[in-house]
């Protein structure tokens, strides 16, 4: 029997010489369905692919019409480009590493429109445009250029004087009803004329015989008790006035106190404090400085998603999928790695090329950092424009970001500097030159920039003519034709803090700065008078009331006194009451003991006859 | 299914080559314990079409491998893993792992390792015991077997003869 099943050899030919032809024949729309599900799901909004071209031998993609949609503006794509060639190694795609020894894209192109929305159903896009907004609003608070109006401050600005005032009006008036109705108690004139009469009965009744004197000692006591229990009733009323007049007293200080509190309220609500000439280029520059900063936000969230470093999650070995065991390997790669990528974009501001080498899912691997560097050649209104930076992540621990920017000779026109409602300051023409460095570590961006003006020539939206503070800022501006504007940051991409320098701030001159000083004293002094006057009235009737409750309080004080005087008197007549009762007593006692003895002497003289 | 048993059964009855059955049952086991996509497999297919393996066995014993190669994952895992951390196989492992071939036969995986190692000892002793049984069965067990009152009862059935029919 013939063991070989030629049958079954053909068979098998056919078989694997179908697959292999199937996927040939399919290569390359299954590689563009694959490119573009997973940019869609890098970018978060859709990616669309023209043309995938595959060469087996040298193994190459070349890529045609990448569009990646721009997640918070599904109609237009943050990058489109015309061509990708990517020369790979088939051998390491085989084992799932995407190794690209050369890349060339060209026509690269920013913020172009699309025929077709690209948003995608599954993500919500977060309205950063909205958050970015918000997000510069937080990065600084900027004053305005022109003092507010001290009218329209009291008017809608809820003042701490006015809680003040009513409430310790309000205490007044209780407390004034309260120590009222325990006056009127203390006070009860028919109460104080019964004990009268019982003085004086007493005192009548002392003059009498010995009887009426003793009835007139028990009731002096008695009364002594009543006033002993109404001389309790008045320190108690005594107590209770001092807290309400401490209470009262410290109302009383916050009131006077609250027209002083709000001005420093009002003027740290309204950055007076930063209205000086100090501080001129953070208040103008300021607004400009947050764009900027928002726009590199916008920028570093788009790249975020390429740049960041894919860190392997340790998954559990999957039942039926078991574990892959990794080896040394001799040449060690990444699973993405590009070895270099050139690079040619059409900029409205002219053509750029560069490259960006060592692209690497994990720099720890192959060792070397990523680096770009993009030059601008025939540029418009500029001479050179350079971008260079660099993504070392080689030590996971301590990865870094470089990023430096610079730009010479560019002609500057009709810029707007400040977009500030009371002073719109613009260069109408001047040259430029800016330099930007960076470094991001750990999360935290910390960088300087340095922008040099020349031949300035400013414009703005006030007269100079004018008495306002704008129009004597726009005044000073006239006379500058150069000026230098320098810029620290520090922080989290989110909330990063600036300071920013000029020279600008001594070329407006000593005067400008004393005269603004002058300003923003003469503004405070004002305030603060407003705010007095508004409540002089109500201070008046207020001191007023105090006096009144003095009064009560010195009513109580003097009815304190008479009660202390009659019980003193009270105490005095009964003593000596007691003390003349009991001579008298002591007498009468001496009188019969004499008489006793008298008579004793007698009958016993009688009985020894003589 | 069924009628891959009945299949099954006719073969074993039949005059097919003993050897034929079992190398179809051993290859079967290869290619139901080791996961499908593997490169060795496509030797597998090869030798299971050219040479006169039957192919009814085949299919059934793959149905059935790959049901119990379920059951003995952690097993092929645990023997994979063993192998593959063997420090004295470090260096073969490293020099095939460095090998774009041996990289897409995807040996570094512990079930891939695992279950071939395993299908692979159990190849000639599957062979040669299945050997044995199929010529026992024809010798001594057919004829019992097909007196059976149960099996004459079933083949008599109407349902039976359906299903014969279906899968013929």
């Amino acid at each position: 029997m013939n063991i070989i099943r030629w049958r079954g050899f053909l068979s098998f030919l056919l078989i694997t010489g179908l697959i292999a032809t199937g996927g040939l024949f399919f290569a390359e729309s299954i590689t563009r369905d694959f490119l573009e599900s997973q940019i869609t799901d890098l970018n978060g909004a859709k990616a669309n692919i023209e043309k995938v071209n595959i060469q087996y031998s040298p193994f190459s993609l070349d890529i045609r019409n990448i569009q990646i949609t721009d997640p918070q503006q599904p109609m237009i794509n943050s990058v489109q480009i015309d061509q990708a060639r990517f020369d790979m190694s088939l051998g390491n795609l085989l084992l799932k590493k995407i190794i690209i020894n050369d890349m060339s894209i060209s026509g690269i192109r920013i913020d172009t429109p699309r025929k077709t929305s690209g948003a995608i159903k599954k993500k919500t896009v977060p309205a950063t445009t909205a958050t970015a907004k918000n997000k510069e609003d937080e990065l600084i608070k900027l004053p305005e250029i022109d003092l507010p109006d001290i009218k329209d401050i009291l008017k809608k600005e809820p003042l701490i004087s006015d809680t003040a005032f009513k409430s310790l009006n309000d205490d007044i008036d209780a407390t004034r009803d309260s120590w009222q109705k325990t006056s009127d108690q203390i006070t009860d004139k028919a109460r104080w004329d019964s004990y009268e009469k019982r003085y004086k009965l007493i005192q009548d009744n002392l003059k009498g015989n010995f009887q009426q004197k003793l009835s007139a000692i028990q009731d002096a006591k008695k009364l002594k008790d009543d006033l002993t229990k109404e001389t309790e009733q008045i320190a108690a009323a005594r107590r209770q006035f001092n807290q309400d007049w401490d209470r009262l007293e410290t109302e009383f200080k916050t009131a006077k106190d609250a027209p002083s509190n709000d001005v420093k309220r009002i003027r740290e609500k309204y950055s007076i404090d930063n209205l000086n000439a100090e501080n001129i280029s953070q208040l103008l520059f300021g607004p400009q400085a947050s764009e900027y900063i928002a726009m590199a936000q916008k920028w570093y969230a788009r790249l975020k998603p390429y740049i960041e470093d894919d860190e392997p999650e340790q998954k559990p070995v999957e039942r039926s999928k078991g574990q892959d065991i990794r080896f040394a390997e001799r040449n060690p790669m990444p699973d993405f790695y590009i070895e270099k990528a050139s690079l040619d974009a059409q900029l409205p501001r002219g053509n750029f090329t560069g490259s960006i080498t060592h692209i690497s899912s994990d720099q720890s691997i192959n060792k070397k950092p990523m680096r770009l560097l993009l030059r601008g050649n025939n540029l418009k209104h500029r001479d050179s424009e350079e971008i260079t930076a660099e993504f070392n992540y080689i030590d996971k621990d301590k990865g870094f970001s470089l990023f430096n920017y610079a730009l010479v000779n560019y002609q500057l026109n009709d810029f707007a500097i400040s977009k500030n409602k009371k002073l719109a300051l613009s260069i109408d023409k001047s040259l430029m030159d800016f330099k930007i460095q960076s470094r991001l570590e750990n999360g935290q961006l910390e960088g300087t920039s340095l922008t040099k003006f020349d031949a300035v020539a400013f414009s703005s939206n006030k007269s100079s003519a004018g008495n306002s503070m704008s129009s004597m800022l726009a005044n000073s501006f006239s006379g500058i034709d150069a000026f230098n504007i320098s810029t620290r940051y520090k922080g989290s991409l989110h909330k990063l803090s600036f300071k920013i320098d000029s020279d600008l701030d001594n070329k407006l001159g000593a005067q400008m700065k004393i005269k603004l000083k002058q300003r923003v004293q003469q503004f405070e002094q004002q305030l603060k008078a407003s705010i007095q006057e508004k409540y002089r009235e109500p201070l008046e009737k207020i001191e007023q009331k105090r006096q009144k409750l003095n009064a009560i309080k010195d009513s109580i004080d003097a009815r304190q006194k008479a009660l202390q005087q009659r019980m003193d008197d009270l105490k005095t007549k009964i003593n000596s009451e007691a003390e003349l009762k009991k001579q008298e007593l002591d007498k009468k006692l001496d009188d019969k003991k004499k008489q006793k003895v008298d008579e004793l002497k007698n009958k016993l003289l009688k009985k020894l006859g003589r | 299914m069924f009628s891959q048993f009945i299949k099954f059964f006719r073969i074993l009855s039949s005059e097919t080559s003993p050897m034929q059955i079992s190398t179809a049952l051993a290859l079967a086991m290869i290619m139901g314990f080791t996961p499908l996509m593997s490169l060795h497999n496509l030797l597998v297919l090869f030798v299971l079409l050219i040479f006169r393996i039957n192919l009814a066995s085949f299919l059934l014993a793959w149905a059935v491998f790959s049901g119990i190669a379920y059951l003995l994952d952690p097993m092929f895992h645990s023997v994979g893993h063993s192998l593959l951390t063997n420090k004295d196989m470090l260096s073969q492992w490293t020099e095939m792992y460095n090998s774009t071939f041996w990289r897409v036969s995807h040996f570094n995986n512990t079930i891939v390792m695992g279950s071939l190692a395993i299908s692979v000892a159990a190849f000639i002793p599957v062979v040669i015991i299945s050997n044995l049984l199929v010529r026992y069965y024809r010798s001594h067990l057919y004829v019992h077997f097909q007196n059976s009152k149960i099996v004459r009862f079933v083949q008599n059935s109407k349902l039976f003869t359906k299903i014969v029919s279906m899968a013929e």
